[in-house]
């Protein structure tokens, strides 16, 4: 083997050599690009809910310590805040907590007072009106035989005939 | 004289209580008075419910606040800019 073959091979292993390293390094900066977007907040779905609050002044108040950093090779991103919170609003215990502490809030001797005078307070007050709108309804299909006003009106404008005993009093 | 006005007041009184008593129990097992009962157990069932939901929100403040102070503030924030909630009233 002459010495133009053996530098020859020496040159297309290094050129392999340095393919490989390329290749490499654009897969761990695909990758590290990946692992930042995935850790950046993403925009609150709805601006109500107070939990995906992220705003710009909360992450500009983050401490030294807490932002992105490499560690051993490895991109370390610390949670935020609102990510804590809102992981331990999530966990099954806490949600246990929540509902308990609120069941226990509305089952308390003064809301359960509240709730049955609620209830009871509805109740007497339909009761009242369907009673009034069924005497009202009774009232309206079959009317009184006591004279109204209007009845009296037209009895002293057109008096009634005589009868037989009014006759007989009054010659 | 005196002893029979006064079995006459409480023998009328006791008629009187047991008539009224009668006719609303009539009315609470007719049809009419099933729909009100049921109407005020709706009414019921959302007085509770919204003070259910009030306590839990109060323990979820609570839990934020203990977990993240300026986010606790931030909320009490955004609260105080939403429109107060419906208070339940019968009727």
């Amino acid at each position: 083997m002459t010495v133009e073959a053996w530098l020859l091979a020496a040159t297309t292993l290094i050129a392999l050599v340095a393919v490989v390293v390329a290749g490499v390094s654009v897969r761990a900066v695909r990758r590290l690009s990946a692992r930042l977007d995935f850790d950046t907040p993403m925009p609150a779905a709805s601006p109500l809910d107070p939990r995906d609050l992220d705003t710009p002044d909360l992450d500009m108040a983050r401490p030294m310590e807490l932002a992105p950093r490499v560690v051993e090779g490895r991109v370390v991103v610390p949670p935020t805040q609102a990510q804590v919170v809102r992981t331990a609003l999530g966990r099954p215990g806490v949600r246990l907590s929540i509902l308990l502490y609120g069941l226990a809030r509305a089952l308390r001797a003064e809301n359960r007072d509240r709730v049955v005078a609620l209830m009871r307070r509805e109740y007497r007050h339909r009761r009242r009106q369907r009673l009034r709108a069924g005497r009202q309804a009774i009232r309206a299909a079959r009317p009184t035989a006591a004279p109204t006003t209007d009845r009296l009106h037209a009895h002293l404008v057109e008096p009634r005939p005589l009868s037989l005993t009014d006759r007989m009093i009054s010659p | 004289m005196m002893g029979r006005a006064v079995w006459f007041a409480a023998g009328a009184a006791a008629g009187v209580y047991g008539s009224v008593k009668a006719r609303r129990a009539a009315y609470r097992l007719s049809a009419p008075g099933i729909i009100d009962q049921a109407a005020a157990l709706g009414v019921g069932w959302r007085a509770f419910s919204a003070e259910m939901r009030d306590g839990m929100q109060a323990r979820t403040d609570d839990i934020v606040h203990r977990l993240d102070p300026a986010a606790a503030a931030a909320q009490l924030q955004l609260e105080d800019s939403l429109p107060r909630k419906r208070e339940v009233t019968p009727g």
